[in-house]
């Protein structure tokens, strides 16, 4: 086994301290995204930093719009009344994905940070992959590519990011709220991800300048990651189709909608269908 | 107990699996016991140049790092040819070789499972890579024609009449080709062995088989020891789906580290490594014809199929053989050549050749049937075979017509539209589809005993295997209602090589060959107490008929004075034996020579498909099966369905992608290499026809297994077409297929 300490904070201040004490820390949500690369050994942790005990595992309502906690799970969000009532888009793009006991443990911190489920990336045996290691290459640029991105690719990567919350939550103009060692910020959810470009191992802009940080969210902890805008979440409906034609959650609501923005392509093709204002959901391709 | 046969018993093994007492292969309990860990090949072809182990050997707990470097020679398995059967050739480190992506190179054994896993990833290995060969389009001509094609050993090639000029007579022709991926079993319960010497020369050894015979024959040749100095035991399996037929390296690998190691060695396949050294279904290409005359005469009908083997063994997917036999066809030929491929060795997976060739050949006759516009259907009638075209032969028994009938009235056929894209519900276009099932009925030695023993308990054993399919509940059912007792008296044991020798459980003959042992071996010890009873002088039923004496609730008595009977013990402990035993030694006669012999279906099934986004889904599905005798309701039910959602699967999700250029499987896991999960599966329902075939073999069963699989992803596929115009000839229909 590669070693690795665990410590279980109970403020965030607590937190931010012990991943300024060990860089390359991991924080830990619901693990079901981190502990699979951890055993393929694609994530190397020298220290897990468990966030289940941080107060941030509330629904609150916020200027007539929604704050979600970091810790909320899957299941509580897309079950909550709230939510489903005025923005179910958010509860349906959930509800698509992963399967019930997934979504149990799943944190909305988690789910937006998880990472791409390109074959290469996942198993190191597979020499290139500048997601995985910079420089080495693009296995999937040339190889089995089909489940892959056809909007927002570089030469350097062409993998999606695998949630489907996130293209709800980039529909719906939701914002991120982070703290650091430097302190809280917001960030406009359209802004959070990034596209691969040149350095597709940089997924989000939580270190904005920190062009060549191999941490990608060096020490920032989602606190609060979607506020949501009043009023947003009525227009949207979800549809995701899969390789696998579960109808686990599909929103069918809106027959008449027919501007689909599709965003994404393959296994998880996740479209927002928008019936108001046209061009507003966005690829959120990182 | 009568009329015990086909009653849905609840499963025998059911309380103590949902309990988790029900041990497995991995988990017997063997003291002392270490693990060990594979090292596989992240290569497809070429050669290990070094293959650095200190640091693993160094490492925690570590006993052994067995490579190709350090490993016991095995003279059995370095003279195989390269026709071996599948499962006969190995990978066990003999040479710096490597055939195939995933392919076994080294074995990490440590005290904890932990340390085993953490030393194997310490292992460095440097190869020599060639560039792999594993596309067949452009290596057709590279292929072979094999001797015999498929299990059952039928020729490669065949041919009646003359297809072109069928072809040239005709009013329609289709040819077109069709493709089946490659597939992994990935049965819930991966390959796992534990080993244990128990002496020098002795091995016993706790695996995840469908074989327990083949296993010990198997390692016995391997380690150059007498069958006899190998038990293999395998009490409970989560699934094979033909994967746990052979027996594959791992097993071997698990033994040669024992004896290194000197203590008891357990080995699990991990999920990736599935993907590789235990087996898999060749893709396929099939190149069909069929030629009609415009009143739906099939004038013509050819299959060549190509379809891939490993490196140094040969299997044949035998995709051909439906194209045979299924339609009276006085014009047929069909041709199999296979090619070889850095793949692991292609194997046995449910329905192996059927399941393919029914894909091909039942688009390929839907096509022919909107081609002449007539019901797929009754273009089937029309060309139904009365008797067995191919080998000429009376059906042992047929009851396809009623098939078709009894599914097509419980799904609706009749109101279907002819034409193309003619359904719709808002967005979604709906299609009906439909196909014929068929997989032949085979059947082999087999061997059980009955024992009644002094205290008036009933044992039933026969090695044999229950892959979770329900063999110890129909067996039970098959010895309590012949030797006349309630099933609850009923002890029956499998597992085990210790117990009576029975067949693979493969090839849908389990209830063939070991329930027609179990039977008769029942059957034999009944007689043997009644006989008992009549020529001892002590008992009330001395001197009496063997008709006049009746077995029932734990006693024999007459039938003309009931008042005059014994119990079992009170007939036993007279005999001063410790139990009386009946013995069944079962085999197939001469019916093979007189009657081609199948189980027959048809399938019903209707998709939605999302206009815009091509997005499939199986809404319903109908099947009606004839499959002989039915022997327990609720497991054949379960086998149908369960032939049925595979059916799906192929025909929508599941597919071993391959990168081509590494010759690697990209999706070696279940969260990328998709099954259907219960939310995939709409309304199905599975029926069948009773039959009553008394030549097949004495129980009367045709076998369950396979034959649900048949057919079942052509009537999706061609459901998929009805609902969309789209013929999707490529298996899986993915919604990429059906929106580009
Ligand atoms: C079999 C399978 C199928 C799946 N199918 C789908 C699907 O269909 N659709 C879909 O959208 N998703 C799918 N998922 C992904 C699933 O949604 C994610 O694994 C999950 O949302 C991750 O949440 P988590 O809390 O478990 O994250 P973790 O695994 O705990 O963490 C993921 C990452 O986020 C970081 N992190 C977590 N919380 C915080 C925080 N508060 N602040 C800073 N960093 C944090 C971690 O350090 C880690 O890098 C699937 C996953 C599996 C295993
Ligand atoms: S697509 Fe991105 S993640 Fe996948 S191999 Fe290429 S660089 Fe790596």
């Amino acid at each position: 086994m590669r070693p690795f300490t665990y410590t279980c904070p109970k403020t965030v201040d607590d937190a931010l301290r012990a991943y300024m004490q060990t860089s390359e820390s991991k924080f830990i949500g619901g693990g079901t995204n981190l502990l699979d690369l951890m055993k393929m050994g694609v994530e190397r942790p020298p220290q897990l930093i468990d966030i289940n005990k941080l107060p941030l595992t509330a629904i609150e309502e916020r200027n007539g719009g929604l704050r979600i906690g970091a810790l909320v799970s899957n299941t509580a969000a897309a079950n909550h009344p709230l939510i489903r009532t005025r923005y179910p888009v958010l509860s349906q793009a959930i509800l698509g994905g992963a399967s019930p006991q997934l979504r149990n443990m799943a944190t909305m911190g988690g789910n937006l940070l998880q990472r791409t489920r390109c074959y290469y990336f996942y198993d190191p045996s597979y020499a290139e992959c500048n997601k995985r290691v910079p420089g080495s290459g693009c296995a999937a640029l040339h190889g089995y590519n089909r489940i892959h991105a056809i909007l927002g690719q570089s030469e350097q990567c062409i993998a999606v990011h695998p949630s489907d919350m996130c293209v709800a939550l980039a529909a719906l103009d939701g914002e991120v709220q982070v703290k650091g060692p430097k302190g809280e910020r917001s960030i406009r959810f359209a802004d959070f991800h990034r596209l691969p470009g040149e350095t597709p191992q940089v997924e989000t802009n939580l270190t904005s300048g920190g062009i060549n940080y191999l941490d990608r969210f060096a020490g920032y902890l989602l606190r609060t990651p979607f506020l949501l805008p009043e009023g947003a979440g009525s227009s949207f409906v979800c549809f995701r189709a899969r390789f696998r034609g579960g109808d686990s959650g599909r929103g069918r609501g809106r027959k008449d909608s027919r501007s689909a923005n599709r965003i994404g392509r393959g296994r998880n093709e996740t479209l927002a269908r928008h019936t108001g204002r046209e061009g507003s959901c966005w690829p959120e391709t990182g | 107990m009568n009329n015990l046969i086909g009653q849905p018993l609840d499963r025998i093994d059911g309380r103590v699996k949902v309990t988790g007492r029900a041990v497995y292969a991995y988990e017997h309990d063997v003291p002392n016991a270490v693990y060990a860990v594979m090292v596989t090949s992240s290569i497809a072809n070429g050669r290990i140049a070094s293959i650095e182990t200190h640091e693993a050997e160094r490492a925690r707990s570590v006993l052994l790092v067995m490579t190709h470097q350090n490993s016991p020679k095995l003279p059995a398995v370095q003279d195989q040819s390269e026709t071996s059967p599948p499962g006969r050739a190995v990978q066990v480190l003999q040479d710096d070789r490597v055939y195939y992506p995933n392919q076994p190179i080294g074995l990490v054994v440590a005290e904890t499972f932990v340390d085993a896993v953490a030393a194997a990833q310490l292992v460095q290995v440097q190869y020599q890579a060639r560039p792999p060969q594993v596309d067949l389009e452009s290596r057709l001509s590279q292929g072979y024609t094999p001797k015999k094609s498929g299990g059952g050993g039928a020729p490669s090639t065949s041919k009646r009449g003359d297809v072109e000029a069928g072809l040239k007579e005709a009013d329609q022709r289709i040819e077109q080709v069709y493709w089946t991926p490659f597939q992994v079993h990935n049965p819930m319960e991966p390959h796992a062995t534990i080993a244990v010497w128990d002496t020098a020369q002795h091995l016993t050894i706790y695996d995840a088989t469908q074989g327990i015979f083949g296993a010990r024959g198997r390692v016995a040749s391997v380690f150059a020891l007498p069958p006899s100095n190998v038990r293999v035991i395998s009490p409970y399996l989560g699934g094979g789906f033909g994967s746990k037929g052979p027996t594959w390296s791992h097993v071997i690998l698990a033994a040669m580290a024992a004896k290194q190691v000197n203590r008891p060695v357990k080995l699990a396949v991990t999920r990736p490594q599935m993907f590789g050294p235990v087996g898999l279904r060749s893709q396929t290409r099939q190149a069909i014809a069929i030629g009609a005359k415009s009143d739906g005469t099939i004038t013509a009908l050819r299959n060549d199929t190509a379809s891939h083997t490993s490196m140094f063994g040969e299997f044949v997917e035998a995709a051909t053989l439906p194209t045979r036999m299924l339609y009276q066809s006085s014009n047929n030929s069909t041709s199999q050549v296979i090619v070889r491929s850095n793949i692991g060795q292609s194997s046995y997976m449910r329905a192996p050749g059927e399941a393919t060739g029914t894909f091909a050949l039942e688009v390929a006759m839907d096509e022919m049937a909107y081609a002449l516009k007539m019901d797929p259907v009754a273009f089937r009638l029309k060309n139904y075979a009365e008797t067995d075209p191919d080998e000429n032969k009376p059906w042992s028994s047929k009851s396809l017509r009623e098939c078709y009938r009894q599914a097509g009235e419980r799904f609706g056929w009749s109101r279907r539209p002819l034409e193309a894209r003619s359904m719709r519900e808002g967005n979604t276009l709906i299609g009906w589809g439909m196909a014929t099932s068929v997989y032949p009925t085979r059947r082999s030695e087999s061997h059980a005993s009955a024992r009644l023993n002094a205290d008036g308990t009933f044992s039933v054993d026969a090695g044999s295997q229950d892959l979770g399919t329900g063999t110890y509940t129909i067996m039970t059912q098959i010895a309590a209602e012949s030797f006349g007792v309630s099933p609850r008296q009923v002890r029956f044991r499998l597992g085990d090589t210790i117990l009576p020798e029975t067949p693979v459980s493969g090839g849908s003959q389990t209830a063939a060959s070991t329930g027609s042992a179990v039977q008769l071996a029942s059957q034999a010890l009944r007689e043997k107490l009644i006989q008992m009873a009549i020529t001892d002088a002590q008992s009330p039923m001395s001197g009496a008929s063997a008709q006049d004496v009746a077995l029932e609730g734990g006693r024999l008595y007459r039938r003309s004075d009931p008042a005059k009977g014994e119990t079992f013990q009170q007939l036993i402990s007279r005999s001063g034996q410790a139990y009386v035993e009946g013995t069944a030694d079962s085999k197939p006669g001469s019916e093979k020579e007189s009657y081609s012999m199948y189980a027959f279906g048809a399938q019903f099934a209707e998709v939605r498909v999302d206009a815009d986004l091509g997005e499939v889904s199986v809404s319903r599905m109908v099947g009606c099966f004839a499959a002989g005798k039915i022997l327990n309701a609720k497991t054949a039910r379960s086998q149908f369905m369960g032939g049925m959602i595979w059916g799906i699967s192929m025909a929508l999700y599941e597919e071993a992608a391959v990168d081509k250029r590494l010759g690697r499987w990209v999706n070696n896991n279940l969260a990328e290499y998709h099954v259907p999960v219960n939310a995939d599966i709409g309304q199905i329902e599975a029926l069948w026809v009773d039959e009553v075939d008394h030549h097949i073999n004495p129980i009367g069963a045709k076998g369950i297994g396979e034959i649900g699989i048949t057919g079942a992803s052509a009537a999706v596929a061609n459901a998929v077409f009805h609902a969309t115009g789209k013929r999707v000839r490529d298996l899986p229909v993915t919604l990429d297929k059906l929106i580009i």
